[in-house]
């Protein structure tokens, strides 16, 4: 029976259960498909779900369901426990699911309807199902990788739907960024675990004696495989494969010692973030080995040690019975720095080591940062590929399709890129690169403060959206253009003009209150009067929201989303792409902005019978080098009568196409499009399960 | 306005504790028993006797900053005694406990005191006086908020009546026309009886006017004031943005002077623009700057006059700082960048070749750079300090205002448990369906997913462009919230409310379509029944297949048109046996009724006529051969159908053309014509309709003598209109005097009418008394 794990998108997962394909071959109607998510989405105790964020929700359920709290409640009867966990564990082993589809909803109600916890039932259900949908992080992110993925037979086939940004996943997983704040917040934590070692030790030091003993024999990977599902949740960061199969070292076996030993570490690194912020610092990037060589030299610790920094951790939290993970966040970040430094110091440097003294933006103060950032985003991946018979990566916006291999360091079996079914050409890309007095536009760093750009800019949005009915989405290439561009626009009264046609929603930086605006969006464009929604390419909106249908008749990219590429990291990556993989700077910028831009106007479109424009305004899209990174389905729509065009030519176009398109479906060519039922059950089994976009 | 009594208690008069007592004819001031009961004699001294307010001349508070809260009340001395004592004004001051009781009983004081001299000038002289001619527009602006709608509002308000009844004549020159000719030439009608019949248009007129609209908002900004285009006015502009991507500090700071002094002499003198700010847009002002709405409710009317206080404003360099200086902000972001750029290329030079020169060079560049930006912001920042709006601002910004938290680093970040707190915006449920971004944000680690991945640097707070997003994220709020938002509402619980009322709502097919690929299965699945119906079933207007057509058969499906505007809103007819109140069950169990009873009459009279021919008396039920034709004559029946169907349509057209064919000046009279004899007609019936509703008391007509007269002219002047047409008629030919009839046979209806009631009322049985019939 071969299994079959999706990564669904990240934004919207909580019901992204679409439609999920069964698995039809193995059992017929047998399949068991379930999705994995937080406690916040799969939480059905009452109390539990007050809590407003998911740090709360996670506390108070590990507060009622952790082991410890469990043995308590035998004796004392005042201690409250999750009846739904209760039920759950009640049950034992009987728990089974029958076969069916389940997404979150669905499972909740199950839930209820049994009284188990669908939670826990879940991570039980991991071993039976045939298709299990969840976040990449599951798969990718060591930490959590463990709990869920370590029993999924090599037979299984790996899908990750949406993985056009699959390798700054990866790269995301191993990175670690430690500031003042969250240093001072470890020694805090420091100091709180310190005191609960010795009141521990006072009341129950069997237990510390315990853990002791375990660590002398070396157990730590394996307590931690047999603990219950429930207590699972702390993994080392270092990967599987790269795990000393050692017993910890003998000085950080004792919890007081190993306290000191990280007591030194947070030191070491409070000193250097000092020097950085300092008169005489600056921009330092280092590599690990040399990092690691000043740490060890400075604060005469061991090398060996550090490596084990995080399992010693998770430990020593499991021993003390810490309820709320999420208050030593700051501890384990720092914990994870050092192992991952320690671990991957020898050899090709594929970790750069970048201390700033100025992360964030608040000008005068400094906020100084170290970054340990992962180069290389094959080492996360790696491991899947060596384990898991087939992996599929699949998206929309998988182009060039050719790239992702040199980046993640795989060869492919197959790879194939689709046009797109469609009976009538739906979507309308158009390339302005001029504004309607025939200036080129361009969010180029030279042209971008011209006057005449912002203008011509304006002018588009303007009119563009005068013309096209019901919602429109814009894209700017960063937040501070987008802000730097719309007070311009505020000067010049161009917003104003834009209030005529529509209700203009802006992104802000605060993720409820762009919530509020998406969702008083969609009520200004169900009410019939239209809004535009300026948000930035790479924010919260640009991925997994949907603009379809009347929520969305346009999008508008507004420039070239590259990245910034004056981030030191991203620097560093490159170089190291550069040196390594031999892929160009130039090439690898382009590719990143291009697959950002068609994931930003793929929003538009959703299904067969909805149309959208996709308005390209910068005059670099009219370059071949650009164009032709475009998506194989977008591509196949954009004639040249659609590149470098001019504002008002563009208007012409849209207008054309807003009317052809508003006219009912043809019902034969619709028919051509569409599968009959007998055609499906021809497919089975499906050969390849690449989504179309 | 409270008619009832109303006492402060613990107020200090003459340092003695009592109460001061507020009611319909006076105030007073009664002494603690309590606390004065020893002292008798100076309870006298303190307690006040009733005085009406009739006396009082003006009252007076201690402005905000003061220490204490001070109420003085200046009060004209009684008829009686300023005949003994010469008439001095004397003085009580009463010392409040709290800041809110003085606000509380100023305004009542000022309400109080309001109607005394409206019905004090209402006695004296009816005609409104000219000196109030300032009043009701600052008046309006200050009590506007809880004043009744509009309609009603008008009526207490003659110059507003005046102004909106002379604004819709200056509107629409067809009202304007029939005002002439039926109030002012005929004197037909009386003034108020035409505004009558036009009332409506009159309160929609007053709503436009002073920005009322019952229903929707324009989405137009208004609290965007427009400074005049006058021609210095841009000048200046070009200047400011001249000056400040210059960069020389110094120059900047003559400009910000220069813009103030032009300013004022722009709002004091009037040769620039002028500023127009209705009851809208302040309101507007006020949700868009809350620091404005605070800073009004604190400093107007005690500290500064309402034009004292709008005037600081349109000066304040708060007003303008939102408002683009074109080029100036684009140009601090590239400069930053510019500088990294600089510096991040020449460390990589510098790690090449030239170290030494080179670097000194750039270091002394960027600091130059970094020194003019800073000074630049301090100098701004300074020049915020003094003015007060920002200071409110400032002072705002610790409360959660919509736009003002900055959660980035709390979700994501570590920091749970202080930031936290100041935030506690559920978020969860926040949104439905697709759009929830802190529901994901929440669940995975969502550092990445909230600062995004393009390495950019976040701008920095508080800048000029976030204050904009800000502002025109309220506007939304507003827009879409119009009921809700009034002035000092946090427009981010606005907003969130109306989500959680969507959830609520239950409305399913609208949540539905929210969510992620919601509705997209519907839409699909009836696309596929198009695709799959046969011709004769597929809808191509709808492209929907056989189910929808079935169900458009039965109940499930409503059309759209106007009568059911609702449908337009999600809200169908099909759920009302579940949802419809009582009322409406009723409403609709009648309807049912009314139309079975219409449908049984029409039916009723082609069976019998059908039974009688052939199955006499054996059933009542129709025989179905009989109820369709039969083939033989089914398609000569069918093609007849057809071509009345194609008539028909023609006609339409036809009409168009004919129209078309007809001399100018012809359609013009017919069009005067039928204006003028439906506003009479028009007058007529309401009149009629309003005299049988008062009639209902003794049965018969109860119009008095001057209803009768009014109804009477009308009539004469639609004999006189009557009459000119028939002149006309006849000169014209048989085909356009044809066209008159319509028209003509209205204005007989009417006659008609009237003269029934006129026989009605002289033959009646109970007749008014004084009722005297007028021969028409």
């Amino acid at each position: 029976k071969r299994k079959r794990i999706y990564g669904p998108k990240q934004n919207g997962q909580k019901e992204n259960l679409g439609p999920i394909p069964y698995d039809g071959g193995a059992g017929g109607s047998g399949a068991l498909a379930l999705c994995l998510s937080s406690r916040r989405n799969m939480c059905i105790h009452e109390r539990v779900l007050r809590e407003s964020d998911r740090e709360g929700i996670d506390a108070a359920c590990r507060s009622m369901t952790a082991p410890w709290a469990l043995e308590r409640a035998k004796t004392d009867q005042t201690v409250e426990t999750c009846q739904y966990f209760d039920g759950f564990q009640a049950a034992g082993e009987a728990t089974s699911m029958p076969s069916g589809v389940y997404d979150l909803e669905e499972l909740k109600k199950w839930g209820k309807g049994k009284n188990w916890c669908p939670y826990y039932l879940t991570r039980q259900a991991i071993n039976h199902a045939t298709v299990l949908v969840f976040n990449y992080q599951y798969m990718l992110d060591p930490k959590v990788a463990k709990m869920v993925s370590k029993e999924l037979e090599s037979e299984s086939i790996i899908v990750f739907d949406e993985a056009h940004n699959i390798d700054s996943v990866c790269i995301e997983a191993l990175s670690v960024t430690v500031n003042d704040r969250n240093l001072d917040q470890a020694t805090r934590s420091l100091g709180r675990l310190s005191s609960e070692v010795s009141r521990l030790k006072a009341s129950d030091s069997e237990r510390l004696q315990r853990e002791y003993q375990n660590l002398v024999n070396g157990l730590v990977d394996q307590g931690l495989l047999e603990a219950s599902a429930n207590e699972a949740g702390f993994a080392s960061n270092v990967l599987s494969p790269d795990v000393i199969n050692e017993a910890v070292p003998g000085n950080i076996r004792r919890a007081e010692h190993f306290i000191s030993f990280m007591k030194k570490i947070v030191e070491h690194l409070k000193t250097r973030l000092r020097t950085v912020a300092g008169p005489r610092g600056g921009v330092i990037s280092e590599t690990p080995l040399a990092f690691l060589h000043r740490m060890i030299t400075t604060t005469s610790l061991e090398a060996k040690p550090l490596k084990f920094a995080y399992s010693r951790l998770s430990s020593l939290l499991r021993t003390l019975q810490v309820p709320n993970l999420d208050d030593y966040n700051a501890l384990t970040d720092v914990a994870d720095f050092a192992s991952l430094v320690a671990t991957y110091s020898e050899g090709l440097p594929k970790f750069a080591i970048i201390m700033e003294p100025n992360g964030s933006s608040i000008p005068g103060a400094s906020d100084p940062v170290i970054q340990l950032a992962c180069l290389d985003a094959s080492l996360a991946i790696a491991p899947l590929f060596k384990r898991f018979g087939s992996v599929i990566i699949t998206s929309g916006t998988l182009s060039p399709i050719d790239l992702y291999p040199k980046l993640l360091q795989f060869e492919p079996c197959v790879s194939e890129s689709f046009n797109m079914s469609t009976f009538r050409p739906c979507i309308r890309p158009l390339v302005i690169t001029r504004g309607s007095d025939q200036l080129p536009v361009s969010t180029k760093f030279d042209d971008r403060g011209d006057m005449g750009v912002v203008r011509n800019y304006g002018s588009m949005l303007v009119e563009l959206c005068s013309s096209i009915p019901d919602g429109v989405v814009a894209f700017f290439t960063s937040y501070s253009y987008m802000e730097s561009i719309i007070s311009e626009w505020d000067g010049m009264g161009i917003l104003r003009q834009l209030t005529k046609s529509k209700l203009v929603f802006i992104e802000t930086k605060d993720v409820v209150e762009t919530t509020l605006a998406l969702d008083n969006f969609r009520r200004a464009c169900d009410s019939g009067r239209g809004a535009v929604f300026l948000s930035v390419a790479r924010g919260k909106v640009s991925e997994g929201i949907n603009f379809d249908r009347h929520y969305g008749r346009a999008v508008i990219m507004f420039g070239v989303p590259f990245q910034y590429t004056l981030s030191h990291i991203l620097r560093a990556r490159l170089e190291y792409l550069q040196t390594n993989y031999q892929i160009r700077e130039q090439d690898f910028l382009n590719f990143d902005a291009l697959r950002q831009a068609s994931q930003c106007v793929g929003r538009v479109i959703r299904s067969k019978i909805d149309y959208g424009l996709m308005i390209f305004a910068d005059s670099r899209y009219n370059r071949h080098d650009k164009r032709t990174k475009l998506p194989k389905w977008i591509l196949q729509f954009l004639g040249d009568g659609q590149l470098n065009l001019s504002t008002d030519t563009a208007i012409a176009q849209v207008k054309h196409f807003l009317r052809v398109m508003a006219q009912p479906v043809d019902q034969n060519k619709l028919k051509q499009v569409l599968l009959s039922l007998e055609e499906v059950e021809a497919m089975n089994p499906p050969t390849q399960m690449i989504e179309a976009p | 306005m409270s008619s009832e009594r109303r006492s402060y208690s613990g107020i200090l008069h003459r340092k003695t504790k009592g109460s001061l007592e507020l009611s319909e004819s006076g105030f007073n001031f009664r002494p603690d028993r309590s606390g004065g009961a020893g002292a008798g004699d100076e309870k006298n001294v303190a307690a006040i006797e009733l005085i009406p307010w009739n006396r009082t001349i003006k009252h007076q508070v201690s402005p905000a900053s003061h220490s204490k809260s001070l109420l003085k009340i200046l009060v004209a001395p009684a008829a009686t005694a300023a005949a003994n004592s010469g008439g001095d004004n004397s003085a009580f001051t009463f010392v409040f406990p709290s800041r809110s009781d003085l606000e509380n009983a100023r305004k009542e004081i000022t309400s109080r005191l309001k109607n005394v001299k409206v019905s004090n000038t209402n006695n004296n002289n009816n005609s409104s006086a000219s000196n109030k001619k300032k009043r009701p527009r600052t008046e309006q602006q200050q009590y506007g908020k809880s004043t009744p709608p509009s309609s009603s509002y008008i009526t207490h308000d003659p110059m507003a009546l005046i102004a909106t009844r002379s604004s819709l004549l200056a509107s629409d020159p067809a009202l304007r026309a029939q005002h002439r000719l039926l109030v002012i030439d005929n004197g037909t009608l009386s003034e108020q009886d035409f505004w009558e019949t036009h009332h409506r248009l009159v309160a929609d007129e007053y709503a436009k006017i002073s920005g009322r609209k019952d229903a929707g908002m324009s989405s137009d900004i208004k609290s965007s004031l427009d400074l005049g285009v006058s021609i210095s006015g841009a000048a200046r502009k070009k200047k400011k943005s001249a000056g400040s991507s210059g960069g020389t500090s110094s120059d900047k700071n003559d400009g910000g002077d220069n813009d103030k002094n032009d300013k004022k002499s722009k709002s004091t003198v009037s040769s620039g623009g002028v500023v127009h700010l209705g009851v809208e847009e302040i309101r507007q002002i006020f949700l868009m700057y809350p620091a404005v709405h605070r800073a009004y409710e604190e400093k107007v009317p005690l500290e500064l006059s309402e034009e004292q206080f709008w005037r600081k404003y349109l000066e304040s360099e708060y007003f303008h700082r939102d408002r683009g200086r074109i080029g100036a902000h684009i140009g601090r972001v590239n400069e930053r960048e510019q500088m990294e750029k600089e510096r991040f290329g020449k460390k990589k030079r510098s790690d090449d070749d030239e170290k030494q020169k080179k670097k000194k060079d750039g270091d002394k560049e960027g600091n130059n750079a970094v020194m003019g930006d800073d000074e630049a912001n301090t100098r701004l920042a300074a020049a915020g300090t003094d003015d007060l709006f920002s200071r409110y601002e400032r002072g705002l910004t610790g409360s959660n205002m919509l736009g003002t938290t900055d959660s980035s680093s709390n979700i994501g970040g570590t920091s749970s448990s202080s930031t936290q707190s100041k935030k506690k915006l559920d978020s969860i449920n926040i949104a439905v369906g697709q759009f929830d971004l802190a529901s994901t944000a929440e669940t995975e680690r969502g550092g990445r997913f909230l600062s995004g991945v393009d390495l950019h640097p976040p701008p920095e707070q508080g800048s000029q462009g976030s204050r904009i997003i800000d502002k025109y994220n309220r506007h939304w709020a507003i827009v879409l919230h119009p009921k809700e938002s009034t002035a000092g509402v946090d427009l981010s619980v606005v907003a969130a409310k109306s989500v959680v009322e969507g959830c609520s709502d239950g409305n399913s097919t609208v949540e539905e379509d929210a969510k992620v690929n919601g509705g997209i299965d519907r839409e699909m699945r009836r696309l596929i029944g198009f695709a799959d119906a046969d011709e004769g079933n597929a809808d191509f207007a709808r492209c929907t297949g056989d189910d929808a057509v079935e169900e458009g058969s039965g109940n499930g499906y409503a059309e759209l048109h106007l009568s059911n505007i609702d449908a337009y809103r999600g809200k169908f007819g099909g759920t009302l046996d579940d949802s419809a109140s009582k009322n409406d069950a009723e409403k609709n169990l009648k309807y049912a009724q009314f139309l079975a009873k219409d449908m049984r009459a029409n039916t009723d009279s082609l069976l019998k006529s059908s039974t009688t021919g052939k199955s006499k008396g054996f059933c009542n039920a129709p025989v179905l051969k009989q109820a369709l034709p039969e083939e033989k004559i089914g398609r000569p029946l069918l093609e007849a159908l057809t071509k009345k169907m194609a008539a028909d349509s023609q006609t339409d057209a036809d009409v168009q053309q004919l129209a078309d064919s007809l001399p100018e000046d012809f359609r013009n009279k017919l069009a005067t014509f039928f204006r003028r004899s439906t506003e009479l007609l028009r007058h007529f019936f309401t009149l009629r309709s309003v005299f049988s509703e008062d009639s209902d008391g003794n049965g018969g007509f109860g119009r008095s003598e001057s209803q009768k007269a009014k109804l009477s002219n009308i009539v004469q002047e639609m004999e006189k209109e009557y009459g000119k047409m028939v002149e006309l008629t006849k000169t014209l030919t048989l085909m356009e005097s044809k066209m008159f009839r319509p028209i003509m046979d209205q204005l007989d209806w009417a006659f008609k009418l009237h003269r029934e009631d006129d026989s009605k009322t002289r033959g009646g049985f109970v007749a008014v008394s004084g009722f005297v019939p007028v021969e028409t």
